[in-house]
């Protein structure tokens, strides 16, 4: 396509990039700012913060709940996206290509509509079904679970962690089910057939003709979904709210927490949101980098 | 070949998807017409409409108008202005384009915990913080980086030749891309909108930290807020408010299903 | 025909709305300087301010009444703090009677000194009533609604467990002796239940540790706020005691469901749990319980409600043996105050004495089961039927309030997060006197928080 040099091209940009730098890119840079100052929701810091220097981020760095936050986050991240999702995930999608298998479509949409419902409406709705009179507890009674070790019990009060990590499984599969699924279309379906005359059996053909020629989109997947996962905050805080006590306050919760309930540190927690941020940071240009350089 | 053997292992496998997608919904839809809903999983006993009937009452209706007010402006003008932005990047070329088109990514992905604690603060300095002005001009930020990628992909596809042939026909360049390539490109618009809209209208974060008065606030703080209330919760209302919040969600993303799918095949095949 | 009357109607109409302008016309001519009074009030208390309106106007014909009433589903506090800021606010404003140091503090209020001193109702007020509604030493409304916290128990399990009922526990002792006899009496029932964590939110401070930090201690040793320096009490032996009885029901002794803290709906969990579902012995909680969770019409309704569910007043710790209070309770509720920059303060003090008249007061809280803040309600028949409002107009007589001096909510977070901490980390009580100082000082400053020492 032919492209023209004008400053008309410019001119065009302008509204949204304005409202994208006032509204996003100035007020990280703020952040940032608020984070070297003792600034807070009410009271004297409300009024007039002072500039702390960098006093929040040596106090982080010895607040032991700030570390808890990190590790439940990462145990969230690394349960629920990178293995719950991309496990499901693939699963899903090799199940999708099964031509003989009726019924596909249903168990498709329900991924679907998992992923796409207002994530309040997905934490409320949770909050009943893993409660202890919750419909969980039915069905694991009815399944008889308990010969595997799994008892009925108030999910969110006694294993938060465990039901937020379950429950994030269950909305987030559909993408990286979708992402697969286009993937596997992708791989010429004569490679099967060669290896089927090969005499290779069905493991042997996913280990070394599926699995190597899927690596790039797993790899798209797992940078991807990391991201997201690592931001998530609406369903947990609306099914356990961090709780009980920190047990599941994931980074963005203690945050939320730090800034909006006493003593309402907005300064101290600004200084946590910019460290996630740089974190952040790191993975996106990792993910333009791959993006960029294609799969080689 | 052989797929035989394994037939009902995937069909049991597939049962237990069927419950752990399905399951959770069940509460949902049941307490929604049980006249006596619980928190606790129940099969009612008889079945009532009423709570449908009075969510479009009182406070709830409030927070309903009020989702709509918001995602409505926040999607238009996101819309109007990632049609202007998008258009710039497929048409002409500057320096630092690339480097836009990155710049995009990054405020894509970003955790929106990062912003929203400072612009908070702003807010407030400005004396904006409490209104649903705040809340559509923040989520127009955050919908314009997505916006202006669908829209550039949308223009991508439209050549140019048109375009040149219309000037050529004594078009200036505003009719050209007026009568030529908008009318082309109104599905991405179409895209572009619906998805902006369905995105603010499920949104949390933002409204969670810009409003504070109940009678301003979107269904989805509505529903956190009366979760948590004084004893008083009627599942029955706030299941039924749930659903009728939901379907327009639904409606779009089950429309939009196949757009989706491709979207993403996209950044799987490159 | 029917057209005919029709347009007779609609003539008959005009003329009289003409007559009825121009009189009103006139009217406002003769009386230029017509003074209005503004009245503003939450939606809840609509029925008995309405009534009070009506009898203030055919009291003072020449006064114009508007009456702003804030509508259900907005914040009431919010709002009228927003008035007061922008001076904006009504001449007669229902406050929270919480936010009355904070307004008074900021001059929104105006002195009732004189006005009540001269106010023959005003010696029905016991003097626990007059202190919420002071600061400084100044009176600044007229307690029009308010509540009791008290310790409900269920008699079938009492029974069952071989305790005594009626059952009123003299010392916090024979409430743990009662609720380990429980345990040990009657299966599948947890025995005590006191709101803590942060989920409760301000009913964790309320409902449960003002109940025992104010009978932990002989006053103003009991408090959260010392009232003579100025500064918030961070380490106390009361505190401490508080600290130790949630220890010892929630962690030493397991008498506690510590989950019921946690779960989404805390309010009706324990609702239901006490009441219909029956998995609770004894519980502190409130006096509108009685009515508006297990009473007929309730959201729990408990069958058999005063056969079964019965209530006890809180003693202090050791029944006062050691100077603390010996019987404990603490109110809040909603006041009627007067806006310091009204231009009609008498005409506002007018229709004060009107609305909080004795039988106007008396039967709102009758129709709504809730406690009258006048001790003279015993005299009206709608509430002296009704025993068991009757019962807890004593309450009246020791209640106390809370310390809602700017900064509390912090105060009453750092309570919260210190329970939390003690019934789900099994901090012990040293601990978590540490903690709460710890929180305490970095907050308000070292010098702003005092220290009782423990051994005194």
């Amino acid at each position: 396509m032919k492209l023209r040099s004008s400053y008309l091209g410019i001119i065009l940009l302008l509204p949204a990039l304005a409202v994208m730098l006032a509204f996003v890119v100035f007020p990280t840079i703020w952040g940032v700012v608020m984070s070297m100052t003792n600034a807070s929701l009410v009271g004297i810091g409300a009024a007039h913060p002072r500039f702390i220097g960098l006093n929040n981020y040596i106090s982080l760095l010895r607040d032991s709940r700030f570390y808890h936050s990190l590790s439940v986050t990462v145990i969230f991240t690394v349960f629920s996206a990178l293995i719950g999702q991309v496990a499901l995930g693939l699963a899903l999608a090799l199940l999708m290509r099964r031509k003989d298998i009726k019924g596909k479509s249903v168990i498709a949409t329900a991924v679907f509509i998992s992923w796409v419902i207002p994530e309040v409406v997905a934490g409320y709705m949770w909050g009943s079904y893993a409660s202890r009179e919750g419909l969980l507890n039915l069905i694991i009674k009815a399944l008889r679970l308990d010969r595997l070790g799994i008892e009925p019990t108030n999910w969110l009060f006694y294993k938060p962690l465990e039901t937020i990590t379950i429950a994030n499984v269950w909305r987030g599969t559909a993408f990286s089910m979708i992402l697969f699924s286009a993937a596997l279309e992708s791989i010429p379906n004569f490679l099967y057939e060669a290896s089927s005359l090969d005499g290779a059996s069905s493991w042997d053909r996913f280990r070394y003709i599926t699995l190597p020629l899927l690596a790039p989109a797993i790899l798209t997947d797992l940078i991807l979904i990391t991201i997201w996962t690592f931001s998530v905050f609406t369903m947990p805080f609306i099914m356990t709210g961090g709780g009980p006590g920190t047990r599941s306050e994931l980074w963005t919760i203690y945050i939320y927490r730090q800034a909006l309930l006493p003593p309402y540190e907005i300064g101290y927690a600004a200084a946590a949101a910019t460290l996630m941020f740089l974190f952040t940071l790191v993975l996106i240009v990792a993910y333009i980098t791959v993006l960029k350089r294609g799969w080689g | 070949m052989r797929k035989v053997k394994d037939k009902p292992l995937i069909y049991l496998f597939m049962a237990l998807l069927a419950l752990f997608f399905l399951a959770p919904f069940t509460w949902l839809i049941l307490s929604s017409v049980d006249p006596k809903a619980d928190i606790r999983f129940r099969i009612p006993s008889s079945i009532t409409l009423n709570h449908y009937a009075k969510v479009l009452t009182g406070r709830t209706f409030t927070w309903i108008v009020n989702s709509s007010i918001i995602s409505l402006a926040s999607a238009t003008l996101a819309t109007l202005l990632s049609v202007l932005a998008s258009y710039s990047l497929t048409r002409y070329k500057f320096k630092g384009r690339e480097a836009l088109v990155d710049f995009f990514v990054i405020l894509r992905l970003m955790p929106v915990m990062v912003v929203v604690l400072p612009i908070m603060i702003i807010f407030a300095r400005i004396g904006i913080l409490d209104t649903l002005f705040s809340v559509i001009l923040l989520e127009t930020a955050l919908e314009l980086p997505f916006s202006v990628m669908i829209g550039s992909s949308y223009f991508e596809t439209i050549p140019t030749d048109f375009e040149e042939a219309a000037m050529i026909d004594g078009c200036n360049r505003f009719l050209a891309f007026l009568r030529v390539t908008l009318p082309l490109s109104l599905p991405g618009l179409v895209t572009i909108w619906l998805l902006a809209f369905v995105t603010a209208w499920g949104d949390f974060l933002v409204p969670l930290f810009l409003l504070r008065t109940p009678d301003k606030f979107p269904v989805s703080v509505g529903i956190y807020m009366v979760f948590g209330e004084h004893g008083t919760v009627n599942y029955g209302l706030l299941s039924a408010l749930s659903i009728i919040y939901s379907i327009p969600v639904l409606v779009v993303f089950l429309l939009m299903r196949k757009y989706l799918t491709k979207g993403i095949a996209g950044l799987a095949i490159r | 025909m029917i057209m005919k009357s029709k347009s007779y109607l609609i003539g008959l109409l005009l003329s009289l709305l003409f007559i009825a302008s121009s009189l009103c016309l006139g009217y406002l001519y003769a009386h230029p300087q017509k003074r209005v009074l503004r009245i503003c009030y939450g939606e809840p208390w609509k029925i008995p301010t309405e009534d009070a309106i009506k009898e203030f106007k055919a009291k003072f014909p020449d006064v114009e009444v508007k009456a702003e009433m804030i509508p259900y589903g907005v914040d009431i506090v919010a709002k009228e703090s927003a008035d007061f800021a922008a001076g904006v606010a009504a001449d007669v404003v229902l406050v929270d009677s919480f936010m009355i140091p904070e307004y008074a503090e900021a001059g929104y209020l105006a002195p009732l000194d004189k006005l009540v001193a001269a106010w023959p109702d005003w010696k029905y007020y016991s003097l626990p009533m007059r202190r919420i509604v002071s600061y400084k030493g100044h009176v600044y409304g007229i307690m029009f609604d308010t509540d009791v916290r008290m310790i409900w128990y269920r008699k079938d399990v009492f029974k069952e467990a071989g305790l005594p009922v009626p059952w009123q526990p003299k010392t916090w002792d024979d409430i743990l002796k009662a609720a380990l006899t429980i345990k040990k009496k009657v299966k599948g029932i947890f025995p005590i239940y006191i709101p803590a964590g942060t989920k409760w939110g301000e009913a964790t401070t309320m409902q449960g540790f003002y109940m025992l930090l104010l009978g932990a201690d002989k006053p103003p040793r009991n408090r959260l706020y010392d009232y003579k320096t100025g500064k918030w009490i961070g380490k106390s032996p009361a505190l401490l005691r508080a600290f130790k009885f949630y220890y010892d029901i929630y962690v030493k002794y397991k008498l506690a469901p510590t989950e019921f803290n946690f779960v989404p709906d805390v309010w009706g969990t324990w609702r239901r749990t006490f009441g219909p579902d029956r998995l609770i012995g004894m519980a502190l909680g409130g006096s509108w319980e009685w009515g508006e969770a297990w009473g007929p019409k309730g959201i729990a309704p408990v069958p058999d409600r005063d056969k079964v569910v019965g209530f006890a007043k809180m003693p202090g710790w050791s029944g006062g043996a050691h100077g603390e209070p010996k019987w404990v309770t603490v109110s809040g509720g909603w006041a009627w105050t007067i806006y310091s920059k009204s231009k009609v303060k008498d005409l506002a003090w007018e229709f004060l004495k009107i609305v909080n008249e004795r039988d106007r007061v008396a039967k709102y809280a009758a129709a709504f089961g809730k406690v009258a803040p006048r001790l003279d309600a015993a005299k009206v028949p709608e509430y002296a039927k009704n025993s068991y409002l009757m019962a807890i107009l004593e309450y009246l007589k020791f209640t106390d309030f809370r310390d809602a001096m700017p900064g509390y909510s912090k105060v009453s977070y750092f309570i919260q997060e210190t329970t939390e901490k003690i019934v789900l980390e099994g901090m012990t009580p040293e601990k978590a006197l540490d903690y709460f100082y710890s929180k305490m000082v970095k907050t308000f400053g070292k010098d702003k928080v005092e220290v009782i020492p423990l051994g005194s």
